[in-house]
């Protein structure tokens, strides 16, 4: 009986010249280590400027608190909120998520980062591809999200406050945000959770890294009520990762799904959205219809990545 | 007596164990489980009976609008009692479960298993007392010094009110280190009890001077495993916690969507009486996952200050841990 069985194909494998690798410790138990050491310095880090700046932004705003209900004060709050936590954000996540692990794998594993994160090229048909299927995903994770929500009897306007950091006014707004919640978390949360965690344990465990960082990716948010869809995009991304053997298509991938966000809150003077993705009506039916959509590319997705694997053949 | 363990480096412990954890995993969550599922649930009536009891106080104060008799406090105080009783036990079942883990991590790092059922027969045979008993007399002594330190305020209060204030000031700066100080002292006694089957005096004399001459490196490394233990674990919890209080949050934010956004408080009284379970459940799976992870590097901890040479008083190693030790490769490299 013929059995066929995939094996990957590494272009240049980085020289593991850290210490963690020079001593032979446990792979996995770094891949685990590296990321709760950085969830922690990245969590509190972010916390402490976040409190430092909205203390900051408090005392310099001495205004008259007028609004009387529930709902008006917590905009309030979110409104004076809003700044320190966009500067917070993209502080945080540049000196206290990416530079920490950067820092992991120079020390614990090679002195070539790059490599060992796997930034590499890839063609433009499976960018191309890996992007479509993520705005095809869109949809089917606002499905999940929503119905959630709505299982939850969350009102509108407390999901709309909740909304608010990623809501822009203005075009200038509009290009700080893409900054901020686009490019900034596609870059240092891929680095983590790929670069780092999936391409650690991928090297003790294989196609299975791709479910589990998904997994503690989506934790990792602390969204309860997005912890599936965001499970479900992190093994999405995943496994572009898996497949291409690059980091490219997972941060043009983050890329993309949080710049439909943004851009669905991108509201006019006239307070209305001017595109309309994350639109809070999604359908059941238009959820199917992305899913089907979305898997039929990652399926295509799959062939056009078949060059990095070679097929060994076992009698 | 030889080490039966080499000195461990920061690495070697971080490695040791993540893998005992991952070795010993389904073992102590059936531990876990079968010990804390009683005391879980009963948490859970306690402090649903609890909150409910004091909303129930709010509305009769409400209603009456004067003090509350004797005829309110009286069912607060049956609850309460019953409140603080299951708490002695889900905190007694906490010690067991630390206890029995114990047993099986310290079988398992010399690569000698043992069953679930072994482990939880070995706690019963003295070690849950012994257990106990070290607790109790921590306890004791702790509170005694606080009540022997009020004694001496009181006294110092009744001669000058000024000395009495230099006293609780002098008091306070040295009571908190020296709390500090002794509860790192003891801190692996439980630990002792379950690895090497010491009694209540030996096994606080043994944590006592396992501890000397690496205080701060034991503190530093237990500061620094126990912020990444709770991170891990709030991380985990986070989404158990919150489905085991949907009803309430659902209630809650069904509540805002009706009113607009304006809470009524009477509203929340009463969502208050729906609280307990959900809160008691969600710290239960919390010491649940703990209790994975704590146990575990507390033995390889206490081995390791074995190893430093600080082996206090041990009753006989038991001697298949110590043949399998000589073939244990630890790698003693950087961290």
């Amino acid at each position: 009986m013929e059995r066929l069985n995939e094996v990957s194909l590494e272009s240049t494998p980085p020289i593991f010249d850290g210490s963690w690798e020079r001593a032979h410790r446990n792979i996995t138990t770094a891949a685990f280590l590296g990321l709760i050491i950085t969830g922690v310095v990245y969590f509190y880090a972010q916390a402490i400027i976040t409190g430092i700046l909205f203390f900051l932004n408090a005392s310099g705003t001495k205004e008259i608190i007028k609004e009387k209900t529930f709902f008006e004060r917590i905009s309030h709050t979110m409104s004076v909120l809003k700044n320190p936590l966009r500067y917070s954000l993209i502080v945080s996540q540049f000196l206290f998520m990416l530079v920490p692990i950067v820092w992991i794998i120079k020390r614990w594993h090679t002195i070539h980062v790059l490599s060992y994160a796997r930034i590499a090229r890839i063609s433009i048909l499976e960018l191309v591809v890996a992007v479509a299927a993520t705005v095809c995903f869109v949809p089917v994770s606002g499905a999940i999200s929503e119905f959630f929500i709505r299982k939850l009897n969350i009102p509108d306007f407390l999901a709309q406050v909740n909304a608010q950091i990623f809501t822009s006014y203005s075009t200038q707004e509009l290009l700080w945000l893409i900054v901020v919640v686009c490019i900034t978390p596609a870059v240092c949360e891929e680095m983590l959770f790929r670069g780092y965690v999936q391409r650690t344990l991928e090297r003790t465990i294989g196609m299975k890294s791709v479910f589990i960082t998904g997994v503690i990716f989506g934790l990792y948010h602390m969204q309860p009520l997005n912890l599936v869809s965001l499970s479900l995009l992190g093994i999405l991304i995943g496994y572009f990762y898996y497949r291409s053997k690059s980091l490219v298509p997972c941060i043009f991938a983050h890329f993309t799904n949080n710049l439909l966000a943004v851009l669905s809150l991108y509201k006019t003077q006239h307070e209305q959205a001017v595109f309309r993705v994350f639109d809070f009506e999604i359908t059941f039916l238009g959820g199917t219809v992305a899913l089907l959509f979305t898997s039929a590319l990652i399926f295509l997705y799959h062939q056009i990545t078949k060059k990095n694997f070679f097929v060994e053949q076992f009698s | 007596m030889n080490p039966p363990f080499p000195p461990l480096t920061l690495g070697d412990i971080f490695e040791k164990t993540f893998s005992l954890i991952g070795k010993t995993f389904f073992r102590n969550l059936c531990i876990a489980v079968l010990i804390l599922l009683f005391p879980i649930i009963l948490m859970a009536i306690a402090t649903d009976d609890l909150y409910s009891s004091l909303a129930d106080m709010q509305d009769s104060v409400h209603q009456v609008q004067s003090a509350p008799g004797l005829d309110m406090i009286l069912p607060i105080l049956s609850t309460l009692a019953f409140f603080l009783i299951a708490t002695l036990v889900f905190a007694l079942g906490v010690l067991f479960a630390e206890i029995a883990i114990s047993i099986v991590v310290s079988q398992e790092i010399f690569s000698y298993p043992i069953t679930f059922w072994d482990a939880l027969s070995e706690l019963f045979n003295l070690k849950w007392l012994y257990g106990i008993g070290q607790a109790v007399l921590k306890f004791f002594i702790f509170v005694g010094g606080i009540i022997i330190l009020g004694i001496i305020l009181a006294i110092f209060a009744a001669l000058s009110k000024l000395l009495m204030g230099i006293m609780v000031v002098l008091c306070l700066l040295v009571l908190i280190p020296a709390i500090a100080y002794i509860t790192l002292k003891w801190y692996f006694s439980l630990t002792a009890i379950a690895v090497d089957d010491l009694t209540v005096i030996e096994s606080l004399r043994a944590s006592w001077y396992l501890v000397e001459g690496y205080w701060w490196r034991t503190l530093g490394i237990l500061v620094l495993l126990s912020i990444l233990t709770q991170f891990a674990i709030s991380i985990v919890s986070l989404p158990i916690t919150f489905g085991s209080m949907w009803d309430v949050y659902k209630e809650y934010f069904t509540m805002l969507g009706k009113t607009g956004g304006n809470i009524n408080p009477e509203m929340l009284k009463n969502l208050e009486k729906s609280f307990g379970p959900g809160i008691a459940l969600g710290s239960g799976i919390s010491a649940l996952l703990s209790l994975l992870v704590t146990p575990v590097y507390m033995v390889v901890l206490y081995y390791d200050l074995q190893a430093r040479g600080n082996s206090g008083i041990t009753s006989q190693q038991n001697p298949a841990k110590i043949q399998d030790a000589s073939h244990e490769p630890i790698d003693l490299g950087q961290f």
